[in-house]
């Protein structure tokens, strides 16, 4: 219990994926650590850069973190970091994003951590350990 | 007569100049003997000359130049034959009365106009042919006219080393590109492969493992059974992408495929029928025009399902702002046959999504029957016959895929 009481816990966290088991799968594994308030979900780029733009200057809204799959309908997470690049600067707040993809391809992890805004790659499943260990690293 | 030897070297040298400019033009050894035969007579105003080339240990007398027929075409052995002799010896032989030389076969001679003769050896080293003059009466070639005849052919032998040179070379640039191209096709197939694997199987994979951690986890029977559903469903779909992987494979290893003559129209017709609910509904009109390409031959399964491929997208991925006005229309263009199927739908954004418009189970429109196989699976399709797909498009104009069917045979 010490751990939970000196960690900060996180208010808002995106998760981006179009995989409607994932999310789900994710959100649990998520909300059993109690370390984060709200989970939104958006099914592919397109919809998460809407709802960040129209948030823009409400802080409370805005995550702290951005769990981003890659490779999505019709924006995928290649597109969502390309148009994230553009809007970062107007947004209120600071946002982490983790890469979070089932793609152990060389060339997507390589590119992935050759963007400044991406701050880690997660190959999933994401387990209640690996989430743990990036919160941690987090702060 | 000081004055002729003069007049007559100066106009053997511009002729001898003149022919080193020709050889250096020549790209294969006929053009060469063509060069050659002709100048070895002018040379030294002979009434015939000969090439011959070695050919292991035969005399082949590969073209000539004269007032009547010689032995051009034929073979004779090294040791009985003058040019034979020139080659083993290195060197020149000059001979003014054949019938007095023991050196020379009678018999071959007797049914030729020939009298007397010279012949040289082509790289005096180590001769890979011989050139020949040859007069119609008893003649005495001078030292200057053997000289030249020399001389001449020393040019040629410098022009077919060249020319082997650069055959060689152009044999190991065509292996190379050919390897070249070989290991591209390799690559993107292999880039291909990583890709399925890490899109289109760990996904699910990973998501089997994460349920399998949460039931191990979980303490409620409830909870359990439900990710057990859940591992139901993943199950499924990857036993689905595994049959659509296993139909690909299939179509790659497939390379025999029984082809037949395809009309395009009938096939056309086919594949509205087959598609009519989707036609009507959507309101689509369909135009084609098969005037400029006819028929193909090419298998049959593949050219229906590249038919209802195309044609579906279109409808599927029509503008809800207006009906769908599709047209088909195919055309030769340098030995192949192209089909182009044209529509005004919604378009795509090739900038944002053009390296994976033909990859597996990548959609782009947010359609909920969209499953991201069927270009994937007509690319294999045309690629296994040795052509291509590709597409033009403009976001809310409309698509077009133009197809690179197959080639004359």
């Amino acid at each position: 219990m010490q751990r939970q009481i000196t960690m900060k816990k996180i208010d808002t966290l995106y998760l981006v994926d179009d995989d409607d088991i994932f999310q789900l799968l994710a959100s649990e594994v998520i909300n059993s650590t109690n370390l984060v308030n709200k989970i939104k979900v958006f099914s592919n780029g397109q919809e998460a850069i809407k709802f960040l733009e129209s948030v823009r200057d409400e802080p409370d809204k805005l995550p702290e973190v951005i769990f981003l799959d890659l490779f999505m309908p019709v924006l995928d997470g290649w597109g969502f970091l390309e148009k994230y690049v553009q809007l970062k600067s107007r947004l209120n707040k600071k946002i982490i994003i983790y890469i979070v993809s089932s793609s152990i391809d060389p060339i997507d992890i390589q590119r992935a951590k050759s963007i400044s805004e991406v701050t880690d790659y997660i190959i999933k499943p994401i387990t209640r350990e690996k989430f743990l260990a990036s919160i941690k690293e987090m702060f | 007569m000081g004055q002729t030897y003069v007049t007559t070297n100066l106009l053997s040298m511009e002729r001898l100049v003149n022919t080193v400019q020709k050889l250096s033009l020549a790209s294969n050894i006929e053009s060469v003997m063509q060069i050659v035969r002709s100048v070895a007579r002018e040379l030294t105003g002979a009434d015939g000359a000969t090439f011959v080339l070695r050919d292991g240990n035969m005399c082949y007398y590969a073209d000539e130049d004269a007032i009547s027929p010689l032995w051009k075409g034929s073979r004779f052995p090294m040791k009985i034959c003058i040019s034979g002799w020139v080659m083993l010896n290195r060197k020149a032989a000059v001979i003014p009365d054949i019938y007095k030389d023991e050196r020379i076969p009678a018999d071959a001679y007797r049914p030729t106009f020939v009298k007397s003769l010279a012949m040289v050896p082509i790289r005096t080293m180590d001769p890979i042919g011989a050139i020949g003059n040859y007069w119609a009466d008893i003649h005495l070639p001078t030292e200057e006219e053997v000289g030249l005849l020399q001389a001449l052919a020393d040019i040629t032998t410098v022009s077919i080393e060249n020319i082997n040179i650069r055959n060689k070379l152009e044999e190991k640039l065509s292996e190379r590109e050919l390897m070249l191209s070989q290991l591209e096709k390799q690559k993107e197939q292999l880039e291909e492969f990583t890709h399925i694997i890490s899109h289109n199987l760990r996904a699910p994979l990973s998501n089997l493992l994460l349920l399998d951690d949460m039931i191990a986890n979980s303490s409620s029977v409830e909870q359990k059974l439900l990710y057990i559903e859940k591992q139901k469903q993943v199950v499924d779909s990857l036993h689905s992408t595994f049959d659509e992987l296993v139909d690909a494979a299939q179509i790659k290893k497939d390379f025999n495929i029984e082809k037949e003559y395809v009309d395009l129209e009938e096939g056309l017709i086919k594949a509205i029928g087959l598609l009519q609910g989707e036609i009507l509904k959507s309101n689509a009109s369909i135009s084609y025009d098969f005037s400029l390409a006819k028929s193909i031959y090419y298998p049959k399964k593949y050219f229906d399902s590249i038919l209802i491929n195309l044609l579906s997208n279109s409808i599927r991925y029509s503008s809800p702002k207006r009906n769908p006005v599709i047209h088909i229309k195919s055309w030769k263009q340098d030995g192949w046959t192209y089909l182009e199927a044209e529509d005004n739908g919604l378009g795509i954004d090739l900038k944002q999504h053009g390296e994976n418009i033909f990859k597996l189970h990548k959609t782009f429109h947010g359609h909920p029957k969209a499953k991201g196989f069927g270009l994937f699976i007509t690319k294999t399709q045309v690629e296994a016959q040795g052509g291509s797909i590709k597409v033009e498009s403009e976001v809310d104009r409309g698509s077009k895929f133009i197809v690179q069917l197959c080639k004359d045979k």
